[in-house]
């Protein structure tokens, strides 16, 4: 095979590597604001004490990278069992382990939704039977698809170290010569990290206090009085869901599948051009770049909006 | 012996780099998610642990490489993973919310000069990311992945060379070594080593942030000597348990029988 078709093979599975992680972190943002999981939940914890009471989901008991983790590590241990030990087709094992890992995360959501709630009763907050049972599939759902992308990801950076395509080793382009496990553990970590610093500021800033005005911070006297009633009847999750999919969810799937894209493709031109310097200078512009970008959009935020005074 | 004390000191100083880092993040926390503070919506441990994986993986794939070109790349990259998180952060809170990212703990912006205050809304403490913030969590990304990959280059050379039996520079390129399937385990051991790492210190520094910081004009910021101090010696601590563990015959013998196995 040519070198320049070798090099056309490596660019499509770099593509499937960041479309795929593009489409987990978007459904990763989705599914903890589905289950108000991240620093918003804090609004949620608070609504009942100051008297505002609700029908939200509420599974916060862990931080959204650290539930992430343990998925993505669940997953794709269970994915290694069944593709290495079993000898399964790997398509296979990775709908066999993502589903299994969503039956975990059901349990874990059920139990944490149960207990967050009940603590809130001596407050006169009630235990509602159809949250559960209305909200639980459509988080379940979420679960299984960035489980599944994560767990691919982490089989594909696995293999693409020690494939070869006619004697060309493709690690020395891509890939990390990580065990899927950690990989999964690490992936997932990392889209908890960015779902809950870029998303869930749509979900807590916007979402849950839509009654305060539109081009202001939350004050704190505003926390915990959340907007509890929704376009029809009481608000639900899957309204919170339905919002936040059109802007919060795209943008933190964009922000993954961005930084996994600048930082392979710096890795491969280095690797390419067989010169760390490229690396390093690829780096550097990328970082000045995305400083200038910052300043162009705060000057214009301001020129837009103005001062307060 | 010399290399195993090299890096007891190379992973002491790596977790007095990550403390640092986590000093320079924009750290907004919960209030920053409801646009109460300036900063990055999430804590210190899972900003500094979210950036720093990028550094790690960026630090196995040239794991041959020099160790300052695998300290440089790694930092670099988690603070491109830092940049377009916090560019992003400022996409939703400019066109999701409708508020211009201004932080509150100084009048002017430390970077461009500017007067900042007119445009914090009056109750909160800034919102989003201002350009100061901006540069100094690119610092504190920086920072934590140089830190993070001094743990992770000793800990993979001390073991591959004590598996080996042959001496590998824990500074310079690797030579002669081409990692297949057998030697995942010692990339897995160096990468749960250096997580760790930015656990423990992103969790001490936390308890001087006590929740928001903004960068390095914050007044919070002058807790940095003491807590790099303390997370100086927590790491040591954690590298003489890694001492302890190199310098143990079973586990030596059980990482050298990782080799035999050939894999595939």
């Amino acid at each position: 095979m040519e070198l320049s078709t070798i090099f056309l093979v490596l660019l499509g599975i770099f593509a499937l590597i960041v479309l795929l992680i593009t489409i987990g972190g978007w459904f990763e943002d989705v599914e903890s604001d589905m289950g108000s999981q991240s620093n918003p939940n804090s609004q949620v914890q608070l609504a009942p004490q100051v008297g505002v009471l609700h029908r939200l989901f509420n599974k916060a008991i862990a931080g959204e990278p650290v539930t992430h983790g343990t998925n993505g590590v669940i997953g794709a241990t269970l994915f290694t069992i069944f593709w290495w030990g079993f000898k399964w087709h790997p398509a296979l094992a990775v709908a066999i382990a993502a589903a299994l890992t969503m039956l975990f995360h059901m349990t874990l959501s059920t139990t944490a939704h149960v207990g967050r709630i009940t603590s809130a009763n001596i407050f006169g907050q009630p235990l509602y039977y159809d949250v559960i049972l209305t909200q639980l599939p459509l988080i379940a759902s979420h679960a299984f698809v960035l489980t599944s992308a994560f767990v691919a990801v982490s089989y594909l950076f696995y293999n693409l170290f020690f494939a070869a395509v006619d004697a060309v080793r493709l690690g020395g382009y891509l890939g990390y010569p990580i065990a899927i496990p950690l990989l999964g553990l690490v992936l997932g970590i990392t889209a908890g990290a960015i779902g809950s610093s870029t998303g869930d500021v749509h979900y807590g800033a916007e979402r849950e206090f839509q009654h305060a005005l539109y081009g202001e911070g939350i004050p704190m006297g505003l926390h915990g009085h959340i907007t509890v009633r929704a376009e029809v009847g009481y608000r639900m999750s899957m309204d919170v869901a339905y919002f936040c999919a059109k802007y919060g969810g795209p943008l933190s799937g964009f922000t993954y599948g961005m930084i996994i894209l600048l930082d392979n493709f710096r890795l491969l031109a280095g690797n390419v051009l067989s010169n760390v310097v490229v690396n390093v200078a690829i780096g550097i512009a990328a970082a000045v770049t995305l400083i200038l970008i910052n300043r162009y959009l705060e000057v214009w935020a301001r020129r837009k909006f103005g001062p307060y005074t | 012996m010399i290399d195993l004390l090299v890096m007891l000191i190379m992973v002491a100083v790596g977790g007095v780099l990550i403390c640092a880092g986590v000093f320079f993040m924009p750290v907004g926390g919960a209030p920053a998610a409801m646009s109460t503070a300036a900063g990055i919506a999430t804590g210190c441990e899972m900003m500094a642990a979210g950036s720093g994986i990028t550094g790690l993986l960026m630090a196995a794939a040239l794991y041959s490489q020099p160790s300052y070109i695998v300290m440089i790349n790694a930092g670099i990259s988690s603070g491109i993973m830092m940049c377009v998180t916090m560019l992003v952060a400022n996409l939703i809170v400019v066109f999701g919310k409708g508020v211009p990212p201004a932080l509150a703990t100084a009048d002017k912006d430390p970077v461009t000069k500017e007067y900042v205050r007119a445009y914090v809304t009056p109750g909160t403490v800034g919102h989003g990311v201002p350009t100061a913030c901006f540069v100094s969590g690119f610092i504190g990304a920086f920072l934590g992945g140089v830190g993070g990959s001094l743990t992770f280059i000793p800990v993979l050379r001390v073991a591959l060379s004590k598996a080996l039996g042959q001496p590998i520079d824990l500074f310079g390129a690797i030579e002669g070594i081409e990692a297949w399937h057998n030697y995942v385990p010692f990339f897995v051991l160096a990468g749960i080593c250096a997580l760790a790492m930015y656990f423990i210190n992103a969790n001490i520094a936390a308890y001087s942030i006590r929740g928001v910081i903004e960068g390095w004009w914050d007044p919070k910021f002058k807790k940095l000597p003491k807590t790099a101090l303390a997370c100086f010696v927590a790491s040591l601590v954690f590298s003489l348990l890694l001492l302890l563990l190199f310098s143990n015959e079973a586990f030596v013998k059980a990482l050298s029988s990782l080799l035999q196995l050939g894999g595939g």
